[in-house]
């Protein structure tokens, strides 16, 4: 063959040109490639880069949240702050936050004696939409008494992640040792204090400051009393009613006589970390904090201890239930992003992890609360937690939780705390105490525009 | 006028405005949870009509009086001896008055913490140290006796440095003649003390108590730690109800006029202050 006069044969020119085309390809779906594969992340994650702040309450459950938040930026490239101030804290704060809408969190908790409030004031945003387009968040798995205060209508304004049922702990050794059974009721439990009690571990442990008005109605109920005749109906309140004094009697004898010294003044995590070093025979609140006195690494009590209802008195037994949620405020600016947040903070992955990682049976999920791996976890001193907690929940969403939830039970809350503190430090016998608190509370109602009966 | 505009100025904005909104606010229902309270000028008095009668707000009135009063004399006498003790040319003294102002340059929120915990009786060295002798462990903080002392307490031992180096200044600055002349004249320490010294620090005493009545009134960081303003309301002083009308029941309006007649009052007293202060020298 004759040498091209350009130095190139024609069938080498041919072969070079196809050569040539073949590695050209070869290369632009290489290049293709790469970028496909970069663009993926993108896609998966359109809301990388992004930060979100979140305002929690000092408990267990956001403390779960910190530890697994890596997982969760890893998974979406949301990076998380969580601010958690304690639970009185939080709620002045987040009441003011809210008000202004002023967006400078994008997920907040929902406390429950505000979600009346904050939902009724249009502070929370409706989620129905966000719910609608994310079938995999499966809404009907949340306990029905638990998604019950985060609705209003038909409208759901957030996931609750803490159903805080009201179970009592107590010292089983304390118990057989004197020859006694657990109380199933307050007048027991108040006839057994005595017996129980010694210098080292005192009969009654309890949350004092303003958390008086949490566990007291357990009480209240117990003896037939009320806080108001019907709510949302009928709010005439009936604090001063025989059985609501009785019951106050009662409550405020076992903090002053049965209880360790200074317990008034006591925060929850003061009072469970005195149940978890022994100072305490009995410890009625909420499952979150008696919890703890099973903790395997922190609880010196952990192998003696025992879970039931909390007792019960004349009119029967009304444990009382809390649920906190999750919400987007309505002046949050990326809302989206908050709800990656928010429905992965309540998945049912994130719930078993933590209700199996760390002590946390509070759960929300129905899933989570009849997985073999909680009923196992959760069997403590005999005792069933997961059917105890759900069958608080199921009571307790029976109806006579409604009066927590009405938009001005926050300031009278707080004023039969004060009638509870002064009853339980002796300031004020039981009957003016109460008498006192429902004057006031006719004060509270009036001005707040409602229609009522004064006594 | 034009060169004091900037001074104006600012003195409008930092001061005047901030003060202007409270007294505007004070003058409405205003609940952050119904909007339509915002400007409602309906019926402007009607926050100060109600505080009369507001049982929580008179006994919040006498808690602060205590307050002021156990905590501002305390200071003054504490405050008082440690600068005689302090008055000398020395310098383990010095060294020694440093550390006297370690409490007055704490934050607060950290005095509130040492004392709660001082005051708890589980943790409390202070029980324990009553154990050891045999005495009583009060539970401090929940005794309703005890719970406004302890507050006192605590103030007293964060802030008497601050009397104390107000009037170590004034010590500092005092001529030494007239003392020298008692001297001489065979005037006993006391009665130097008595006749000199304390005519002659009484303006400094003045300014001294004024600044921590004042201050006094801002009492509020060791009651919300503390006591949250119990047992009961005990220790529930009046700038802790209006922050607890504005922000747990969202009453701004009535919390703007409770800081309202509180300011008028911190006015008021200081006024008197300095009117018979000043009506002393005039005599003398």
């Amino acid at each position: 063959m004759m040498p091209d006069p350009r130095g190139l044969s024609r069938s080498m020119t041919r072969r070079s040109f196809v050569r040539t085309a073949v590695g050209a390809a070869a290369l632009a779906l290489a290049v293709h490639g790469v970028r496909r594969a970069a663009a993926q992340p993108a896609r998966a994650k359109p809301f990388a880069g992004k930060t979100l702040n979140v305002f929690m309450f000092d408990h267990p459950y956001p403390r779960a949240l910190k530890e697994l938040l890596p997982q969760f930026t890893e998974l979406t490239g949301i990076k998380v702050e969580i601010d958690t101030p304690g639970f009185l804290v939080y709620n002045q704060r987040a009441d003011l936050e809210l008000s202004t809408a002023s967006g400078a969190y994008d997920v907040m908790a929902l406390t429950f004696i505000f979600s009346g409030k904050w939902i009724g004031a249009g502070w929370a945003s409706r989620l129905n939409d966000f719910l609608a387009r994310d079938a995999a968040v499966d809404p009907a798995d949340f306990l029905s008494g638990a998604m019950a205060p985060m609705k209003s209508g038909g409208d759901v304004f957030a996931l609750p992640f803490v159903a805080e049922s009201t179970l009592m702990v107590y010292r089983r050794d304390v118990f057989e040792r004197a020859g006694l059974k657990p109380p199933e009721t307050f007048d027991e439990l108040l006839a057994d204090a005595p017996k129980i009690q010694t210098a080292e571990v005192k009969a009654y442990m309890g949350r004092g400051l303003g958390g008086f008005h949490w566990i007291w109605p357990n009480y209240l109920f117990a003896y037939g009393g009320r806080f108001f005749a019907d709510p949302p109906r009928d709010m005439t309140p009936m604090l001063a009613s025989a059985e609501s004094v009785k019951s106050a009697e009662v409550f405020g004898r076992l903090y002053r006589e049965f209880s360790v010294p200074g317990v008034q003044s006591y925060a929850e995590p003061q009072s469970s970390g005195g149940m978890m070093e022994g100072r305490a025979a009995v410890y009625i609140d909420a499952l979150a904090w008696v919890g703890l006195a099973a903790d395997p690494a922190k609880s010196k009590v952990k192998d003696r201890v025992g879970f039931a209802l909390p007792p019960g008195g004349p009119a029967g037994r009304f444990p009382q239930a809390a649920v906190h949620g999750l919400q987007i405020p309505a002046g949050a600016r990326q809302k989206d992003v908050s709800w990656e947040f928010i429905k992965w903070a309540t998945s049912k992955e994130v719930m078993g992890r933590i209700s199996e990682s760390v002590v946390y049976p509070a759960v929300t999920r129905a899933s989570v609360l009849g997985s073999p791996a909680y009923r196992q976890k959760y069997n403590w001193g005999g005792a069933d937690i997961g059917a105890l907690h759900g069958a608080v929940l199921k009571q307790a969403g029976a109806g006579y939780m409604a009066y927590r939830t009405v938009p001005e039970f926050p300031p009278i809350g707080d004023r039969v705390s004060i009638a509870l503190s002064e009853i339980s430090t002796g300031q004020k016998p039981a009957a003016q105490a109460m008498r006192d608190a429902q004057r006031d509370v006719e004060g509270i109602l009036t001005k707040a525009g409602r229609s009522i009966r004064k006594s | 006028m034009v060169l004091l505009s900037p001074a104006l100025l600012v003195l409008a904005v930092v001061t005047l405005a901030p003060f202007a909104f409270l007294l505007l606010t004070s003058f409405t229902p205003l609940n952050l949870a119904r909007p339509g309270t915002w400007w409602d000028f309906s019926r402007p008095l009607a926050n100060f009509v109600e505080l009369p009668g507001d049982g929580r707000f008179i006994n919040s009135l006498g808690v602060q009086l205590r307050l002021s009063v156990f905590t501002v004399a305390a200071q003054l006498l504490l405050g008082l001896g440690a600068a005689l003790l302090l008055n000398r040319d020395s310098r383990v003294l010095e060294a020694i008055r440093a550390l006297f102002i370690i409490p007055m340059v704490l934050p607060p929120i950290i005095v509130a913490i040492i004392w709660k915990v001082l005051f708890t009786p589980d943790i409390s060295m202070l029980n324990w140290g009553l154990g050891l002798l045999r005495l009583p462990q009060p539970a401090w903080l929940a005794d309703p006796r005890l719970a406004l002392p302890a507050l006192v307490v605590a103030d007293v031992w964060e802030w008497f440095p601050f009397t104390m180096l107000m009037l170590l200044a004034a010590l500092k600055m005092m001529p030494a003649e007239p003392l020298e002349a008692a001297r001489i004249d065979g005037a006993g320490p006391w009665q130097v003390f008595r006749h000199i010294v304390l005519p002659l620090l009484r303006p400094t005493i003045v300014v001294t108590v004024l600044f921590r009545l004042i201050e006094s009134v801002k009492a509020f960081p060791l009651i919300f730690i503390m006591t949250g303003g119990g047992p009961g309301t005990v220790t529930e002083a009046t700038n802790y109800y209006a922050f607890l009308q504005g922000f747990t029941y969202s009453l701004l309006g009535f919390s703007a006029a409770i800081s309202v007649v509180v300011l008028a009052a911190t006015f008021l007293v200081s006024y008197l202050i300095v009117s018979w202060a000043g009506a002393r020298v005039d005599v003398e």
